[in-house]
């Protein structure tokens, strides 16, 4: 009997201590590059004594929030992190997502205009259009015509490149519309970003699937430039000694990446935790670091060769006039190029 | 030679289980997760799935990619399973060994491969020749498709070929037929059904592929693609599923033509009767035509493995041809992943091989009443792009009564039946080559259904088995669309990996990873067929 009670009290302890981990713990579904979800996992779980588990790590928002989708209505993570925007946007509007605002936003003095204004996700980095283009190439085929290195969205124009831009598709991917509503945003009006396309349009050799899809033809010297995020383009070029050179023109689009918790979160309160987490200057810095994302604390360094976010100047964004032309926008671009 | 329609009821209560268990598992791993995929999306998402113009323009191209690449891909898999079969070609162990590479396509690598030997900055093109080819479009992808799918026809005819009996070449061969005619005129016509398997089996996985025109279809979309961008772009799982369906609609048609092309024409070869080994061989006019049509091929084949090998060994793929092992540092931190591939495969590829011995043996040899309806399920997997079948997983098979979220199990189940189309299709068109005979007669003897099947039917599509069997683990490790929706931290696989690789700009580590997969697959492989007592050589029977 004695022994009996023993063992009854050893599984107690077992269970109750099984408990009191769960409790602090947070899973993570995460949009990113691999090092710095590792990375981000680890230093919450050091400066919190919470475990970090990432239970998927694909680097697509759309795979990653598609899951949550289907895994719905058990909630298999508490946070999805990466990825534009719009993707949690779009999950709060299916109602996959726990509303919550860290109230970081408020002490380190965030920009509010990066939050959700419906109060879901968190917007805590940005990312910004560049050019790309194969150094290689352009010195051989284009340089000797004495033109300069593309520096603005007009350089592209140039006939020059007839045939020898990589562009991609606004009707394929969330990334490439929001590099379309750029153009449109930058320029004033639809009209007149319509009108870019239309110029645009002779001298493109390829409409991308992936928002990204530049980077590795540009770098294999398919074409010789292109226009991608930056802080993957950086990301890649670093990472994979790449042959290419990254322009940040002036007035250049970007995006907001975000980070939500989702309905019905298995451990809610370390989910806020790790939200609070990312907006902190550690993990901005690890973002920074590792993916060339922007964080939107203020005062993070960058890695070097990546222009301070304060010297680009961003077009005049607007998310909603995004989302509500959506249709007619994409409908628009497939007049124009066929595609 | 028998006509072989005497199929026979079914009555035993052994065999009464056999069928409620088949069955079974096919409507709960196969209809039930496509019934979940095209539930998800509502009555409004249909709508505007189907009424998109870009859409439209996709099956369009989809409907054209696939006439235009199942007609190349059967031919030059008919050929290729000629020439190894009936030349004398000295390159024949060179040919069954490149007819088998293709299939080891592994995601985003075939196509970096062509871009890197014959696109505009291509080694061969540009660095050799001085020419800026554009491969990206429908050409590119109708060579990629070509090139990807013909060894499934080839294994087909393959087997089609060695279970054909020689003695009517020779009775022919006797009266005087020239090699031509002998072809012409009872080869082909005997292979009717072959060719109508092999056809089908390529047409519905040409349909579904996503990888080929994801990255060499350029601005040339299709059907597939789409529905794989609807998720990795949008997050629109309903648009996938809608998708999906449309895909799924010209496989029923192509499966509905290949039955009414082949009715009551299969003939049975290898009969209780014993014939002569010997084939007449091919004239030598008609051994060099294969030999270089087979030779083109296998170029075309070895140059995307060159293409690999270098990448996985030098310093910047394309760019930097330093030879480097720094890439290959990486494979050993992902060793839990590999190793999850290969197992996950092989049993996924086993599985799937009796799964399939046993449905094509009901449909072949019994009369019952869901013998059409289990045709047609054993063949709807090919039909489905990888990505519905994850989705339909995912979302029956994460929550209960059978919660199997972030488990093997979930990978292996839907890696083994994704898969049954393939060894279904193989031992469907053995058994329609063997005639039922033997069968009968142990029957008549008092052997059971059981019995016969083990000890009779078995031996003697001995070949078949394995062929399904290797073409499904192959197609197991290098399947990313399927596990993308069901593969987690714990269950992970190579190809997720190979993917946020390539998404990492870590080209050369992810060729390094995907000839680490390959070369690790080649030995499992290996190691199967010894086991199983066969030459170490894949495919020899």
């Amino acid at each position: 009997m004695k022994r009996f009670l023993v063992v009854l009290a050893a599984l107690l302890l077992a269970a109750g201590s099984l408990l009191a981990d769960d409790a602090k713990k947070v899973v993570i579904y995460a949009a990113l590059d691999e090092k710095t979800s590792k990375d981000l996992a680890a230093a919450f779980q050091a400066a919190t004594g919470y475990t970090a588990e990432i239970a998927l790590q694909i680097e697509q928002a759309g795979t990653v929030a598609s899951r949550i989708k289907t895994e719905a209505p058990t909630a298999r993570a508490d946070v999805v992190i990466g990825g534009n925007s719009s993707f949690h946007t779009d999950l709060a509007t299916g109602g996959y997502l726990e509303r919550y605002t860290s109230p970081v936003v408020k002490t380190a003095g965030i920009d509010p205009r990066f939050m959700d204004p419906d109060g879901y996700w968190t917007g805590w980095y940005l990312g910004a259009l560049c050019i790309l283009y194969n150094e290689k190439r352009y010195t051989e085929e284009i340089k000797p015509k004495g033109i300069q290195p593309p520096t603005t969205w007009d350089d592209l124009l140039n006939p020059v490149y007839k045939g020898q831009v990589i562009a991609s598709n606004p009707a394929t991917t969330g990334g490439a519309y929001l590099m379309l509503a750029a153009q449109i945003f930058r320029l004033g009006s639809e009209q007149a970003g319509f009108d870019y396309i239309r110029k645009l349009d002779p001298n493109v050799a390829q409409y991308t699937a992936g928002a990204n899809g530049s980077i590795a033809l540009v770098s294999q010297g398919e074409a010789i430039v292109g226009f991608a995020w930056g802080h993957d383009t950086l990301k890649q070029k670093t990472q994979g000694n790449l042959p290419i050179v990254v322009v940040f023109p002036k007035d250049t689009g970007f995006e907001i990446g975000a980070a939500s918790i989702i309905k019905n979160a298995p451990h809610l309160e370390a989910a806020k935790r790790f939200i609070d987490f990312l907006l902190s200057p550690e993990a901005g810095k690890i973002n920074a670091m590792n993916g060339y994302r922007y964080p939107v604390r203020k005062g993070v360094e960058m890695p070097p060769g990546v222009p301070a976010f304060e010297s680009l100047k961003l077009a005049p964004w607007d998310l909603k006039a995004a989302a509500v032309n959506l249709d007619a926008w994409k409908k628009r671009w497939a007049d124009i190029t066929g595609k | 030679v028998s006509r072989t329609s005497r199929v026979q009821g079914v009555s035993e209560p052994s065999l009464v289980v056999g069928v409620a268990i088949l069955s079974a598992c096919l409507l709960v791993f196969v209809l039930a997760p496509l019934a979940a995929t095209l539930a998800f999306p509502n009555v409004g998402s249909w709508g505007v799935t189907l009424r998109s113009g870009r859409f439209a323009k996709a099956a369009l191209h989809s409907l054209l990619m696939t006439i235009l690449s199942t007609a190349t891909a059967t031919l030059v898999g008919f050929l290729f399973a000629y020439t190894i079969t009936r030349t004398a070609t000295p390159l024949r162990g060179l040919f069954r060994a490149v007819s088998v590479l293709p299939l080891f396509s592994p995601p985003f690598m075939v196509a970096f491969g062509y871009v890197m030997m014959v696109g505009r900055n291509g080694l061969i093109t540009h660095g050799l020749l001085g020419l800026r080819v554009n491969v990206f479009g429908w050409h590119g992808l109708w060579l990629a498709q070509t090139i990807s799918f013909f060894p499934v026809a080839a294994i087909v005819m393959e087997g089609a070929l060695r279970s054909l009996s020689p003695n009517l070449l020779h009775a022919a061969s006797n009266l005087g037929a020239s090699g031509a005619r002998q072809l012409w005129t009872i080869t082909l016509p005997i292979l009717r059904p072959a060719f109508a398997a092999a056809g089908l089996l390529v047409g519905i996985q040409v349909l579904a592929d996503f990888g080929n025109p994801i990255l060499i279809g350029g601005n040339f979309s299709v059907l597939a693609t789409e529905a794989w961008l609807r998720v990795e772009g949008w997050a629109d799982v309903q648009g996938a599923a809608v998708l999906s369906a449309e895909i799924l609609l010209p496989s029923l048609l192509l499966f509905a033509a290949q039955r009414i092309w082949v009715r009551g024409r299969t003939v049975a070869t290898v009969t209780a009767r014993a014939g002569m080994d010997t084939v007449p061989r091919t004239s030598a006019a008609g051994r060099w035509l294969l030999g270089i049509v087979c030779g083109i091929v296998s170029a075309l084949v070895l140059l995307v493995y060159v293409a690999l090998l270098l990448g996985a060994f030098v310093k910047g793929w394309g760019f930097d041809w330093t030879p480097t092992l720094a890439n290959l540092g990486d494979i050993t931190v992902r060793g839990a992943e590999l190793l999850h591939s290969i197992l996950y495969a092989a049993g996924a590829a086993l599985g799937s091989a009796v799964v399939s011995l046993g449905t094509a043996f009901l449909v072949s040899r019994k009369r019952f009443r869901l013998r059409s309806a289990m045709d047609l399920a054993a063949l709807l997997p090919a039909a489905l792009p990888g990505i519905c079948f994850g989705i339909g997983y995912s979302i029956l098979f994460s929550r209960p009564p059978l919660d199997l979220y972030g488990t093997a199990a979930i990978v292996v189940l839907s890696l083994l039946f994704w898969n049954i189309s393939v060894g279904h299709q193989t031992f469907v068109t053995a058994f329609g080559q063997i005639s039922p005979a033997f069968g009968e007669a142990a029957a008549n003897l008092g052997a059971g259904s059981f019995r016969v099947l083990r000890e009779i039917e078995l031996p003697l599509v001995s070949g078949a088995f394995l062929s399904a069997a290797t073409v499904s683990f192959i197609r197991a490790v290098t399947t990313l669309s399927v596990v993308v929706f069901l593969a987690n931290a714990g269950n992970g696989v190579a190809t997720v990996s190979i993917m946020n690789l390539v998404n990492d700009g870590f080209y050369g580590k992810a060729a390094a990873l995907t000839v680490s997969l390959l070369i690790l697959s080649a030995g499992a492989l290996g190691l199967g067929r010894l086991a199983a007592g066969r030459p170490v050589d894949l495919f020899q029977a």
